[in-house]
């Protein structure tokens, strides 16, 4: 589906003196990514501020091309003018601010948009904000104002403005920084379904790690190079590293790695509350009290 | 809180959120300039009684009509008291050394400011009523024969909608900064006009920063969902006019001529 080869992307600032404009390259935000992502997987991507999260992210999605190495997203090659529409349609992007991504001003019309821009006819694009609306449990509020909904709900629209694109993968962007946490647990309830039910590639990109570990793959990004990639477990093991980098684990898996320090015989592979109540040893416990 | 109502959308499933927007985009083009043709007040009542009969019709709250004129107070006190002063006339009412106050003034500052309340709220039905999306698509519409002269139509349209949606968010974003300002010690209540231009400044600057990085954010939005302009775009709700339509095109007509009629003749 995504496949990188040494991709590696630097922004450049023009320089400009009186007789003309150069653009002088200046801090490499991306060095050497190699990635390789299946359909169907859901990738959650961690690193600091900077690290090149969203750099990466804006290309997959044709947004900024590679000025070495290359990408290409469903055989695609994104440097090629040509693809980038096609590329877009396949790869849809959810950003952090819900207020800056929604351009209509009624639920319907902004889910129509990326399907008006692609030239589909009438009736398949009501068919398709219909649709996907429903997936998003957002049908009933099709004739709102999104200025009128919370955080979840606006971020829920926009994932369902790329739904009705048809993509086979869709990037969020942070996309529940600025949500509460109910807001959050919605957004991410609607992105697994989407992943478990229709088995679209999902991409996140977070700062919460109870968010990471329900993915099926972590990446982790540091100075603009992939440090790390491996499934949730592999990753949260290496506590401290993460901490290097300025990461964290979910705190019930730091919890988990504190016992197992301590003598305690948990296991090793605990990322979620569940994890840690179903597992063998607290369940003894329990039984005992 | 301050809001312009002034493009701003009330969603709704009225007869006239239903209507057509080209019908609807004319028919305030055809009553605004019909109301400076006007020139008694006999044909403003008119006018007023049709822009009620709308918003009745619309079910829009008339609350919001008049919090869109209240935001825009200054203007219309501003140009009234121009036309008090700045209009030559016989009938003196009044007079303050250079001051004169004459009949002639007042009666066409009360014209004035009658002719910009039925103005603003005229087209405040008109977006009240209609969702940026349609009003685009009808602008468009109606820019189509400049194309010949290559006038982007499509885009100027879409430059505009963003625009008018823009209002409301560079409004809650202004009192924001201020009331960041405030806390840390900003005045912007005393001192004379000038003074308080000044203490503007520092909220002009970062309103700018933020209004340009929305734009940017909006555009990466916008692109990554394969918008490149009005070329093969295709639309959720075609611009379709039915018999309803050609109907209330005719009413509308009807209605600003009788306006017109009731200005001129009576």
């Amino acid at each position: 589906m995504i496949v990188s080869k040494n991709l590696c992307f630097t922004y450049t600032k023009p320089e400009e003196t009186s007789e003309s404009i150069s653009f002088e390259k200046y801090s490499a935000a991306l060095t050497d990514i190699n990635i390789n992502i299946k359909q169907g997987e859901f990738i959650a991507i961690l690193g600091r501020n900077g690290s090149g999260k969203s750099t990466l992210a804006r290309q997959l999605n044709a947004l900024l091309t590679p000025t070495e190495g290359t990408l290409w997203v469903k055989g695609l090659d994104t440097a090629d003018s040509d693809n980038t529409w096609r590329v877009r349609q396949s790869l849809g992007m959810v950003f952090q601010n819900p207020d800056n991504q929604l351009i209509a001003s009624i639920v319907e019309d902004d889910v129509a948009f990326g399907p008006e821009n692609l030239g589909i006819p009438t009736e398949e694009i009501r068919r398709r904000v219909d649709d996907t609306l429903r997936t998003v449990g957002m049908r009933e509020y099709a004739l709102d104002a999104p200025q009128f909904l919370s955080g979840g709900q606006k971020q829920r629209i926009a994932i369902a403005g790329v739904l009705a694109m048809k993509p086979d993968c869709i990037v969020l962007d942070e996309p529940t920084a600025m949500l509460d946490p109910s807001g959050r647990r919605e957004v991410l309830e609607t992105v697994k379904a989407l992943n478990r039910g229709s088995g679209i590639t999902i991409i996140l990109i977070t700062h919460y790690m109870e968010e990471a570990a329900t993915a099926s793959r972590v990446l982790v990004m540091d100075g603009g190079k992939l440090v790390m990639d491996g499934t949730p477990k592999e990753i949260f093991r290496r506590a401290d590293e993460m901490k290097a980098l300025g990461l964290d684990v979910p705190p019930v898996t730091a919890l988990a790695n504190r016992l197992i320090e301590m003598g305690v015989p948990v296991s090793d592979s605990i990322l979620t509350v569940e994890d840690f109540l179903n597992d063998g040893f607290i369940q003894t416990l329990m039984a005992g009290a | 809180m301050k809001r312009i109502t002034i493009g701003q959308f009330y969603p709704g499933d009225s007869v006239i959120h239903k209507l057509d927007a080209r019908v609807k985009l004319l028919g305030t083009l055809l009553f605004i300039t019909a109301l400076f043709f006007v020139g008694n007040f006999s044909g403003y009542i008119a006018g007023a009684v049709f822009i009620v009969a709308l918003v009745q019709m619309s079910r829009v709250p008339f609350k919001l009509l008049i919090k869109g004129l209240r935001s825009v107070i200054f203007i219309l006190l501003f140009a009234a008291f121009l036309n008090i002063f700045l209009t030559p006339g016989e009938d003196v009412v009044f007079s303050f050394s250079f001051i004169r106050v004459t009949r002639e003034g007042l009666s066409m500052a009360g014209r004035m400011a009658t002719r910009l309340v039925l103005l603003i709220t005229g087209s405040s039905v008109l977006t009240l009523t209609t969702s940026p999306i349609r009003l685009t698509d009808a602008i468009e519409y109606l820019l189509m024969p400049l194309k010949i002269f290559k006038v982007p139509a499509h885009e100027i349209a879409m430059m505009m909608t963003i625009a008018m949606s823009s209002i409301a968010m560079l409004m809650d974003e202004t009192e924001k900064i201020m009331k960041a300002q405030a806390a840390r010690g900003a005045d912007f209540e005393t001192g004379g006009l000038i003074k308080k231009a000044k203490s503007l400044i520092p909220v002009m600057v970062p309103l700018f920063y933020s209004a340009f990085r929305r734009a940017d954010e909006m555009a990466a939005a916008m692109e990554s969902r394969c918008y490149r302009g009005g070329e093969n775009r295709t639309r959720l709700k075609p611009m379709k006019m039915t018999g309803n339509d050609y109907i209330a095109a005719v009413i509308l007509a009807g209605s600003v001529i009788l306006i017109l009629m009731v200005g001129i003749l009576i």
